[in-house]
């Protein structure tokens, strides 16, 4: 936005009319009007949690002195009330969001209190995961109807839950197939939201929500090659990274995929410093098997295909290379076991000495001392299954703990002399 | 998308979120309606918690069933056929795979376990809600009755075509929210 006096000198300057200026002004001001009011949002949708979390916890007391007919038609009219407000707000219109989120969150909890005080009401056994997967059906379309973007958070909150009840809890090895059908049908919403409010609170939201689900539920796939489940894991932070490349926020909060892709890199790849780690992949009775096995090489070409859609090959090939040779690594790794848990180590210690040089070089703290955490972390490992001396491990660790405060004082210190 | 199709879908959705729940009333209302009532013995239960939130756990025996249990999978459900004593009181007798005529006395449950040709099933009726305030009461009240042989706990439920709705427990002929109120 152009400020008056940028506008004025435009104006002195002869490149635009007084009229062409007042336009623009004009023009500003109603697009600012038009902006929603974050803090206005936040509480309205935080008041609208807390009524309907509320109203939740109403009908938990299970009213016991009514009469099961006055306990039917009360468990109705949190929902039609919020039924109402939700048309009044879809009736104001799309850009009244305060309205539509707030009013969109009281009615799908109203839906949730109104199927559990059912339950209640008739003992109704059921498992979590069906009471779930009916509120997820149930509260869905709206995603849609009124454009929420809350709405599209709780859906996943609820599938996410679902999935993780099915795959995990239930029914050995049954995948939870609805969770990804709906994580599909969420997907051109999350797509929109990108394309239209690339900078948006609910949009960064999303950024975390989206991957943080998906790496929840992707462990249950795992069933009789379980181990295969650490190279799909690093695939999958591999696509997080690539991602990350086209969010690109101003900070780490902006971009969850980066935070995520990064910690699933940092743990795989430290988990396969240990010896354990390649001993069992040494002794999965078969190798090339398994869902977990076609898992992981269909999220590694995955991996590509969003690189090429993106158009940022270039700048994100260095994550695809990476988990490609870490799924080298692991087939290599089964025959040979020492050597590939070698190779992590150097691999880990190298990722630690590229992060503390390039934020020595840049003058970015935060940067040296993830390098620092990652070699820490690796010292601190191979204190676990080495037999290396007390006194010897204690010095290593004053080494590294001086090399550390010295580090970071000489930063400071050239940052303040700057 | 169109102001029109937005205010169909809406209403749409909104019937949705009536009949939905308005079905589960529906289906359990024709239950305590038309269904026969049965008595259950209620198994004492692990006493250190037979409560669980606001509702109590009930536990009935036998839990597992000799079967042939060849192409079951855990969830599926099975039929478990019943007889009545002199007492009035309703007993498990055999699972069947295949529904019973309707004129059968049956419940349907859930395959919960399998082990071998034994099949362990999910009792459908195993949870009875309670008020808040009177849940610790409810707890204490149920955990005596068991040491109390005199006292029967028995579960009233209401079977219709094997679709069963648990209405009430009582403990020596007194629903158990009665006495959680003295």
């Amino acid at each position: 936005m152009l400020t008056k006096e940028e506008l004025e000198e435009l104006v002195s300057a002869g490149i635009i009319s007084q009229e062409k200026a007042a336009e623009i002004d004009a023009y500003f001001h109603q697009k600012e009007s038009e902006r929603p009011n974050r803090i206005l949002i936040a509480f309205g949708i935080l008041g609208a949690l807390l009524v309907g979390l509320g109203i939740i916890l109403l009908v938990a007391h299970n009213w016991d002195h009514l009469s099961r007919s006055v306990k039917t038609m009360i468990a109705f009219v949190p929902v039609i009330t919020s039924q109402v407000l939700v048309g009044y707000a879809l009736w104001k219109g799309r850009h009244h969001r305060t309205l539509i989120e707030s009013t969109v969150v009281l009615l799908i909890l109203s839906v949730g209190a109104c199927m559990a005080l059912v339950s209640q009401i008739y003992n109704i056994p059921g498992t979590i995961s069906t009471f779930m997967m009916t509120w997820v059906l149930l509260s869905a379309p709206l995603v849609y109807i009124a454009h929420s973007s809350m709405a599209s958070l709780l859906v996943l909150l609820g599938i996410t839950y679902y999935g993780m009840d099915v795959g995990y809890n239930h029914r050995g090895g049954q995948l939870p197939y609805a969770y990804w059908g709906i994580i599909l049908v969420l997907l051109p919403y999350y797509w929109k939201l990108i394309k239209d409010y690339p900078k948006s609170n609910f949009t960064v939201f999303h950024h975390w929500f989206f991957p943080g689900s998906i790496a929840l539920t992707l462990g249950v796939f795992g069933a009789e090659q379980e181990f295969w489940l650490f190279p799909a894991y690093m695939s999958l932070s591999v696509i997080c990274l690539v991602l990350a490349e086209k969010v690109r926020g101003e900070s780490l909060f902006q971009n969850g995929y980066q935070v995520l892709g990064f910690a699933g890199v940092f743990i795989i790849l430290l988990l396969s410093t240990f010896d354990f780690f390649w001993d069992e992949v040494r002794e999965m009775d078969r190798f090339f098997a398994g869902r977990e096995f076609i898992l992981t090489l269909a999220l590694s070409v995955l991996s590509v295909i969003v690189s090429l859609l993106l158009k940022n090959i270039s700048k994100s090939s260095k994550w695809i290379i990476s988990g490609f040779l870490f799924l080298t690594l692991f087939v290599f790794g089964r025959y040979f076991p020492t050597i590939a848990q070698v190779v992590a180590n150097l691999a880990m210690m190298f990722l630690g000495v590229f992060y503390l040089r390039a934020g020595a070089r840049t003058g970015r703290l935060a940067k040296m001392n993830l390098g620092f955490l990652i070699i820490m972390a690796v010292v601190l490992s191979r204190f676990f299954d080495s037999e290396i001396s007390f006194v010897l491990r204690g010095l290593i660790f004053v080494i590294i703990g001086m090399a550390f405060f010295a580090a970071n004082y000489y930063m400071m210190k050239q940052k303040a002399h700057e | 998308m169109n102001k029109k199709i937005v205010w169909i879908l809406f209403a749409l959705l909104c019937l949705a979120q009536w009949i939905v729940p308005g079905k589960m009333i529906w289906d359990k209302e024709e239950i305590i309606e038309n269904g026969r009532e049965y008595r259950f013995l209620v198994q004492p239960i692990d006493p250190s918690d037979p409560m669980r939130g606001k509702y109590v756990v009930l536990s009935f025996n036998p839990r597992t069933f000799i079967a042939e249990s060849e192409g079951l999978k855990i969830g599926d459900p099975v039929y478990i056929t019943l007889y009545e004593d002199s007492d009035g009181i309703s007993h498990p007798f055999e699972l069947k795979l295949d529904r019973p005529d309707e004129y059968a006395d049956y419940f349907e449950a859930q395959v919960e376990r399998l082990n071998g040709g034994e099949v362990d099933i999910a009792y459908p009726f195993d949870r009875f809600y309670m008020e808040e305030s009177k849940a610790p009461r409810a707890e204490a009240i149920f955990r005596e009755s068991f040491s109390d042989v005199a006292q029967e706990t028995v579960a009233i439920v209401h079977i219709l075509q094997g679709k069963a709705v648990l209405k009430d427990v009582q403990i020596g002929g007194v629903s158990l929210a009665e006495l959680a109120e003295e």
